[in-house]
């Protein structure tokens, strides 16, 4: 599993989530994507769109989910968490 | 088994975090259903100088987290979910989220209100790809673009304040010919050179295909219509309340909850407090004095 978060300095859900994931003790790739404009490039072109925080979860088996926006039970279900 | 609550609070703004901090000293317990916007519109704002207790200013979601962590530091329960429904008619009141039941005794509604899209069909479909209500969290992608405001309150002119540090230019298009924001905000974001603003002018379609490409405008005096090259909208046209989840159970007045004696409203139990009963200061000072007015309230109602 690898969770991979594309993320602005300033956004506030951007900072609930990461703080969510860490009280949970799952551990994420964050992207900062006003500091990095490759990887500003790389969202747009994977999300279809410029809104932040947007999360890709790869699971064991390979399968991608993509998640827009702080969206917790759709981050819970992809992780198998409880909320 | 269902427990029964003495108090839920539904909404985790200043109004609902206050409410629960006195209430939660109040030994009364309360449950937070704080919902998926939660914290409300201070999470979208950044530079929050009319706080007290703040001389320097503060961050909006700091303040929150802050009052967040100080209700649970009395003993607050937060769902982190959206009221669906709610059922008055049941003694004690019904309440459904998204994926539980509760019954309590009292209630407060601190729900707030939320940004209004301007509700075109073009606007929908460019959300994300050019169009958006969030400058701190959207902006950085128009660093260097130019972009357009819609809106001419308190809201439009920190979307424009925040924009104007990163946009080559900013244009506020209001519908009137002046402002309805606070001078100090005004006078703020008239002082920055890359700033402009169009008057008395509707956005009427947002224009392009993968992203905005630009806007067509509409003189509302003249009823000319003019196409402006732009490559992003933020549109900060006012608030509504959030009362869609009551579907009628209380009376309203304009859309906003109606409120009597402060925090009471048409059913007995049932409190509110902030943004969605107020349409007249809607300040995150008013509101966490609103909360804490209707916890106080609650207090003498369950003595009873």
């Amino acid at each position: 599993m690898h969770v991979k978060i594309f993320t602005t300095t300033t956004c506030p859900y951007c900072k609930l989530e990461k703080a969510y994931l860490d009280s949970k003790g799952i551990k994420y790739e964050n992207v900062f994507v006003d500091e990095d404009e490759q990887q500003a490039r790389k969202m747009i072109e994977e999300s279809g769109q410029m809104g932040v925080p947007f999360t890709e979860i790869t699971k064991d088996d390979g399968t991608l989910v993509k998640i827009l926006g702080f969206d917790k039970s759709k981050i819970n279900e992809a992780l198998g968490i409880q909320g | 088994m269902e427990t029964q609550e003495k108090l839920i609070i539904v909404g985790s703004g200043p109004a609902g975090l206050t409410a629960a901090i006195y209430a939660s000293r109040g030994n009364l317990n309360p449950v937070v259903i704080s919902g998926r916007e939660a914290g409300g519109q201070l999470m979208l704002t950044t530079d929050v100088d009319d706080f007290p207790g703040f001389p320097e200013g503060v961050q909006g979601p700091d303040l929150i987290i802050n009052m967040r962590k100080q209700a649970q530091r009395f003993g607050t329960k937060f769902i982190d979910e959206d009221v669906v429904s709610v059922d008055f008619n049941k003694k004690p009141f019904e309440i459904k989220t998204e994926t539980g039941t509760f019954a309590t005794e009292s209630l407060i509604i601190a729900t707030g209100a939320s940004a209004m899209w301007l509700g075109l069909p073009s606007e929908k479909r460019l959300i994300g790809k050019g169009v958006s209500s969030c400058a701190v969290c959207d902006g950085f992608f128009f660093k260097d673009k130019d972009v357009i405001v819609v809106g001419g309150g308190d809201t439009a002119m920190r979307e424009a304040q925040h924009l104007s540090k990163l946009c080559k230019s900013v244009t506020i298009v209001h519908r009137r010919d002046k402002l309805r924001a606070q001078s100090a905000l005004e006078k703020l974001v008239k002082s920055k050179e890359n700033v402009k603003f169009i008057w008395n002018t509707e956005v009427i379609e947002c224009l392009g295909y993968e992203k905005v490409s630009g806007v067509k405008l509409k003189d509302v005096k003249t009823g000319k219509i003019t196409k402006m090259p732009i490559d992003g909208v933020f549109v900060a046209i006012g608030h509504k309340p959030n009362v869609d989840f009551l579907k009628g159970q209380l009376e309203l007045d304009k859309g906003y909850i109606k409120v009597t004696n402060e925090t009471y409203t048409s059913v007995k139990g049932v409190f509110v407090a902030g943004d969605v009963a107020d349409h007249r200061y809607r300040q995150a000072v008013t509101a966490a004095g609103a909360g804490s007015k209707a916890a106080l309230d609650v207090e003498e109602y369950l003595e009873k």
